[in-house]
């Protein structure tokens, strides 16, 4: 049984029947002994009465019972010879002492006492001892413990009734604000996570869950939004060069001009950097990067990573240092690492103030530490730096070659090889990106 | 026809005022939101191209600015975002047409077009005067069926006239809808061409369409 309004009800409505059961059990046996001690008495005061009417006349007893309507009764002397027997009556009852139970002569169910008496002598003689059983039919006990018995039953029953349907109601009531809820939450989809269930007016055992679960909504929309944001970015960083390059070819087809080509071929060159970006991104969300354990000699991984920046650097007027010592070595993933400092030098390049510098090092506790002259990063967008598709709003370049995803991928890829990726803004303004192990990383 | 373009990602929009001036539009482009916004306050545009994700300010912004400060300019909203919430947003802060990006240039040109013909109340496709006919989608100019080869520079002149047809258009108008800043600001230009204009529509027809009102400007067609 799954319901718990069910389970309950039938919990409650067994333990009221247990309950009442040992109640009338204890009533009911205690009514019928009750009943059996009266009709006992009533016997012996019978007996007691025809006791009374016998007499010791001369030699002999004299005794008239009375016609007993449905009873019997039957006297002894002492030794043992009828001395008489109810009008009507010529068997034989049992001459026993005491309440018993017996068929009566006449087939029905019955019980009888037995009395030991002293009649009456006029002469004053030493007393003689008679016995006198009387049986009478049980019908009208009986009767009563069937009235009784129908009775606890029938009233239990209506109890029983009574006490499950209101269990089922109350409960149901009680459960009122649970199908509410559910209400309330059935209508919440990706399009209605501003909704928050109430709070006010639930009972405190659901005051507790509902206010998780408004907990859990405000992630959840924040998650959504931060998704929708990402795809809204996502389709403008694609949409923009594919509408450059389609402009592009399609004035070039009216009218074409030298340059056109390799206009063409930039914007497609850094499509497809964004898309494989992209593509790296999911790979990682989806953890199906795994991370390899490889020996990397720092200084010329470095010194390899900067080559592709050092035409646009020189260009800026930036001064590069290499401060990496050869011996300089670390155990992790290499591939990932390249990509990593890649980004980072990228992202100097592109950033520094032209005629500044870009500082490159190794050791005091990270990995490697790329720092440039700046111009600083405020405190509020060291944190955003990170995030996909963010974009200093101040400094941001026109869409394109650096379309914010450089950094955020750069995060993912040292998380995946066991590595933490933080920036800060030191106190003489120049800007550190610091690549350090991770303690408790599990690279994966 | 003078258009703006307001577009940061450079390579579109140098390709847009490349292609927009090769169709005969004089084009002033910046891929600042800021400077955009100066630029539609301060020249009387027939037709504004604005992007949405703009640095500086965006282009809702801007549209907004426009349309509060009374500015009328038709304005296509040019976008990455497709969402229709976004587009509902554009349409009701007064923007007059969506593109989404990409597009097809051929597809913003007949928009512009459109955009351009109800700016001067036109529905039809063709501007007609006596036996001269402007016709604004194939950008062809006929006189007497016979078709007259213009510059790109010659016809947006005449369409601009024809769009004003029988009203006397100063030479500062005339400047400011068919020439853009690039154009050199000299008088002498818009007389040479205007007299190329003359010779090519109105010698060797005994009825003269484009006169010259001194010190006021060009009429097309009778005065109104």
């Amino acid at each position: 049984m799954t319901s718990i309004r069910a389970r309950l009800t039938v919990v409650l409505v067994g333990v009221v029947a247990g309950v009442l059961a040992a109640l009338a059990a204890a009533l009911y046996v205690g009514v019928r002994d009750a009943a059996w001690q009266q009709f006992d008495a009533g016997l012996e005061a019978r007996a007691r009465a025809l006791a009374a009417i016998t007499e010791r006349e001369g030699p002999d007893y004299d005794l008239v019972l009375p016609r007993l309507p449905g009873a019997f009764a039957q006297v002894w002397r002492p030794d043992h010879s009828v001395l008489g027997r109810s009008p009507g009556f010529d068997g034989d009852l049992p001459a026993r002492l005491g309440g018993f139970a017996l068929v009566l002569p006449d087939g029905r169910p019955g019980r009888a006492l037995g009395i030991a008496f002293s009649p009456r002598d006029e002469l004053y003689r030493p007393p003689t001892e008679l016995v006198l059983v009387l049986a009478e039919g049980i019908e009208p006990v009986e009767a009563a413990e069937r009235t009784v018995r129908v009775r606890f039953v029938a009233l239990g029953g209506v109890a029983l009734a009574l006490v499950g349907a209101l269990t089922a109601w109350s409960l149901s009531r009680a459960f009122r604000p649970l199908g509410a809820l559910t209400a309330a939450l059935a209508r919440i989809d990706d399009k209605h996570l501003a909704i928050r269930l109430p709070i006010a007016g639930q009972p405190d055992e659901l005051a507790a869950p509902v206010r998780t679960l408004n907990a859990l909504l405000d992630r959840l929309d924040q998650a959504f939004a931060r998704e929708r944001q990402f795809t809204a970015n996502v389709s403008h960083e694609l949409r923009t060069p594919l509408a450059g390059l389609r402009t592009l070819l399609e004035v070039s087809a009216r009218a074409p001009r030298p340059g056109d080509a390799a206009e063409a071929l930039a914007i497609v060159v850094q499509l497809c950097a964004m898309v494989e970006n992209l593509l790296l991104l999911a790979r990682l969300d989806a953890g199906q990067l795994a991370a390899a354990q490889d020996r990397v000699a720092l200084r010329a991984l470095v010194e390899e990573c900067w080559r592709p920046h050092a035409a646009a650097a020189a260009a800026r007027g930036l001064c590069v240092r290499n401060r990496v010592r050869e011996d300089a070595v670390a155990t992790t993933d290499r591939d990932k690492l390249r990509v990593v400092i890649g980004n980072l030098l990228s992202n100097a390049v592109e950033y520094t103030a032209p005629g500044g510098w870009v500082e490159i090092a190794a050791g005091d506790g990270a990995l490697l530490d790329v720092t440039d002259s700046g111009p600083p990063i405020p405190p509020d967008q060291l944190g955003r730096l990170f995030e996909r598709l963010w974009r200093g709003d101040a400094a941001r370049a026109a869409t394109g070659v650096h379309c914010g995803i450089g950094l955020a991928l750069a995060r993912s890829l040292a998380a995946c090889a066991g590595l933490s990726l933080t920036a800060a803004t030191l106190d003489d303004g120049s800007v550190r990106f610091r690549i350090a192990p991770e303690p408790d990383a599990v690279p994966r | 026809m003078r258009l703006l373009v307001v577009e940061d990602y450079s390579p579109l929009r140098e390709s847009l005022a490349r292609g927009l001036r090769d169709a005969g539009y004089a084009v002033d482009a910046t891929g600042d939101g800021i400077e955009g916004l100066w630029y539609a306050e301060n020249h009387p545009y027939d037709a504004i191209i604005i992007d949405l994700m703009l640095p500086g300010i965006g282009g809702l912004e801007i549209l907004g600015k426009l349309r509060a400060a009374g500015n009328p300019t038709h304005v296509l909203i040019l976008t990455a975002l497709d969402a229709v919430a976004d587009r509902v947003a554009g349409l009701d802060l007064g923007a007059d047409d969506y593109l989404v990006k990409p597009f097809a240039f051929d597809e913003l040109l007949a928009r512009l077009r459109v955009m351009v013909r109800r700016r001067y109340d036109r529905v039809d496709r063709a501007i007609r005067i006596d036996d001269l006919e402007i016709d604004i989608q194939a950008r062809r100019v006929r006189r007497a069926g016979q078709v007259v080869a213009l510059s790109a520079r010659e016809y947006a002149l005449i369409e601009y006239l024809g769009h004003r047809t029988g009203h006397i258009v100063s030479r500062t108008e005339l400047w400011a809808h068919a020439y853009d800043e690039l154009a050199e600001p000299n008088s002498n230009v818009l007389d040479v061409h205007i007299s190329h204009l003359r010779k090519k529509i109105d010698d060797g027809h005994a009825r003269k369409l484009i006169h010259t009102w001194r010190g006021q400007g060009y009429v097309l067609g009778d005065r109104r």
